[in-house]
């Protein structure tokens, strides 16, 4: 492997193209119009423009995305995380083309990427799940699965917090149905959903895993990504302060999936976490790169997204289960441009200034610069900011002098709540729930 | 220093005869580059396609891509120079309208579709974008003469990459 197309943009397009240059790797970025000027395309190798600023036109045109990498002679193609990663006739027509996709193969892709049938290779592989049926308009699946309200609808086609909505009553279901159902159809082409029990108190907790393509499966540890908005995580950290014996189940619980499946490359198996009664059950699992894998790599010295190329060039991972190890504690606060005056509107605009606090053992994943202009078509990231600690008190005190030391002008920013998040009781003392953070700015307001 | 397209044939066939690996070479607004490697499907590269059927010979046969800078022609040429004149309306640059390659006759070897000078009408072929073996004609857009070629036969181009300028007729 030689050249790498980078078939993604901002913040992640920077961190394959870095990992790519770390390897002594080339690497060809793909962008639409809009960002024919940003960081990712000035630090690529080479760069070619795949279509107009729409997503669907540009990132998601699956024909454009793959003859831009054939055209470019590259060898290998890396989807990042959302757009086409998730795609499996994307990663078949890669793999068809001659190239190497980096990720699991696309027929894993495929089964890992319906969730309800990911669900059932959980069962099979042991894992605890949440009893579910598939969601009509007339409620009849959920008398069908022996559910009963409050119940959770959820795209059948992919994750991400996207068509996703929670129901309290039979009276709600209707509208929460149509509104999932077109959500589901936006963000994944496939407007399927199903109906699932509602936890109504529980814990996102999900696992590293990485597998090469001689056998090797191992997980990097846990995270946990509780504090969510709108089923959106905003904050994350590894390891998740839960006890030993859960870290130890849910990592067992996720090598037994990939070894089920037949994982290969990165991957992260989600579950959800009741602390009350100490149950876990098995969600979903993203066959790609989360956004959030910084905080592992943190707290493992473990480069994901260079293992991620070196097992697609077939190289065994070079080490085990028992070389992984974990020191100390790791946050991580997504920045985004969502306006907090104007109820988090995304609210693009120009980044007049940026540069990043020196921190110690801080690191911020981001592709602004001064004068980066942020466009509109796409979503509102501009920076990832992570600080690691001896212990848990201190990441997050490092954390928080990251936040407040960042120079970001321009834009209006979710800095303050990040600030505030990291300074609540309930929070520092673990104590939240992926209700958390609504329940709180509903109060607030 | 400049590469021509017998520089890059020589040098295709030098790697093929060393025993080296390849060779990754920058000169002026031209990178090359030339590796030995496992054929893939059909390719259509810099000069040299690697048709589609490939024997033992062809397997060992290097492959070479040849990039130019966007914004450059390969002669050096400068765009902003024909951005400007197209804003004065002088002339219309045909862009590429889809990603891919492009191909500037029907077949290697075949007469090119326009040359520099040629008369087009709106309707005449300039070119063929090819996106994942579908081809996709490009056409002249307007009435005039073919000022400037901006592209190289089988070359990548981007979206919107300008492909070539037409001298509008008064």
């Amino acid at each position: 492997m030689r050249r790498v197309f980078v078939a993604n943009r901002g913040e992640v397009a920077v961190r394959i193209v870095r990992a790519c240059h770390a390897l002594g790797l080339q690497a060809v970025v793909g962008h639409s119009l809009a960002d024919a000027d940003s960081l990712a395309v000035r630090m690529a190798d080479s760069a070619i423009c795949v279509g107009p600023a729409p997503a669907s036109r540009s990132y998601l045109d699956r024909a454009a995305v793959l003859s831009a990498a054939v055209a470019t002679g590259c060898d290998a193609v890396h989807p990042g995380y959302g757009f086409l990663a998730e795609d499996p006739d994307f990663a078949e027509g890669v793999v068809s083309a001659g190239l190497v996709f980096v990720g699991p193969p696309p027929h894993v892709v495929r089964l890992m990427g319906d969730k309800t049938a990911a669900k059932g290779m959980a069962s099979q592989a042991g894992l605890p799940v949440l009893e579910s049926g598939p969601a009509t308009e007339d409620r009849s699946a959920i008398n069908l699965a022996g559910l009963r309200f409050p119940v959770l609808i959820k795209a059948a086609a992919g994750g991400g917090g996207r068509g996703i909505r929670r129901v309290g009553t039979a009276e709600d279901f209707s509208a929460a149905f149509h509104e999932a159902t077109a959500e589901a159809l936006a963000a994944f082409g496939d407007g399927r959903v199903y109906v699932e029990t509602l936890v109504t108190r529980a814990r996102h907790v999900e696992v590293q895993v990485l597998a090469d393509h001689h056998g090797t499966v191992v997980h990097l540890g846990d995270r946990e990504c509780s504090v969510q908005r709108r089923h959106q995580k905003v904050l994350e950290e590894a390891p998740a302060p839960v006890p030993n014996e859960v870290h130890e189940r849910l990592g067992r619980w996720a090598v037994d999936l990939c070894k089920h499946v037949g994982y290969r490359n990165a991957g992260t198996v989600e579950f959800l976490y009741d602390d009350a009664t100490g149950e876990c059950w098995f969600i979903e699992m993203n066959p790609r790169l989360q956004v959030e894998h910084g905080v592992t790599e943190l707290v493992t010295g473990i480069d994901i997204v260079a293992n991620q190329l070196a097992i697609a060039t077939g190289a065994e991972l070079e080490f085990d289960q028992v070389d992984v190890t974990e020191r100390g504690h790791a946050v991580e606060w997504r920045i985004t441009c969502e306006d907090p005056e104007r109820g988090f509107l995304p609210s693009p605009g120009v980044v007049t200034e940026w540069r990043a606090a020196l921190i110690e053992r801080s690191r911020v994943d981001s592709h602004c610069f001064d004068g980066y202009v942020v466009p509109p078509f796409y979503d509102s990231l501009l920076a990832k900011v992570m600080a690691h600690g001896s212990d848990r008190t201190e990441a997050i005190a490092r954390l928080d002098r990251a936040l407040a030391g960042l120079r970001l002008e321009g834009v209006a920013t979710n800095r303050g709540l990040g600030r505030r998040i990291l300074a609540a009781e309930e929070f520092r003392s673990a104590a939240v729930h992926t209700r958390w953070l609504d329940d709180l700015m509903k109060d607030a307001s | 220093m400049e590469l021509s397209l017998d520089d890059v044939r020589d040098l295709i066939a030098e790697v093929g005869r060393l025993d080296i690996s390849g060779l990754d070479l920058a000169v002026g607004d031209v990178r090359l580059s030339v590796h030995k490697t496992r054929p893939g499907p059909a390719e259509r590269t810099g000069t040299d396609p690697v048709p589609a059927v490939l024997d033992e010979r062809a397997a060992a046969a290097p492959v070479a891509t040849v990039t130019v800078e966007a914004g450059r022609t390969s002669d050096g040429d400068d765009l902003d120079e024909w951005l400007a004149r197209e804003r004065a309306g002088e002339v219309l640059i045909v862009r590429a309208p889809m990603v891919g390659v492009f191909y500037r006759a029907e077949k290697p070897g075949a007469t090119p579709f326009v040359s520099e000078g040629d008369a087009v009408t709106a309707d005449t072929t300039t070119g063929i974008i090819e996106v994942m073996k579908l081809f996709h004609s490009v056409r002249a857009g307007v009435d005039g003469v073919v000022a400037r070629i901006f592209c190289e036969d089988a070359e990548a181009v981007g979206f919107d990459q300008p492909v070539l300028a037409i001298e509008l007729r008064r």
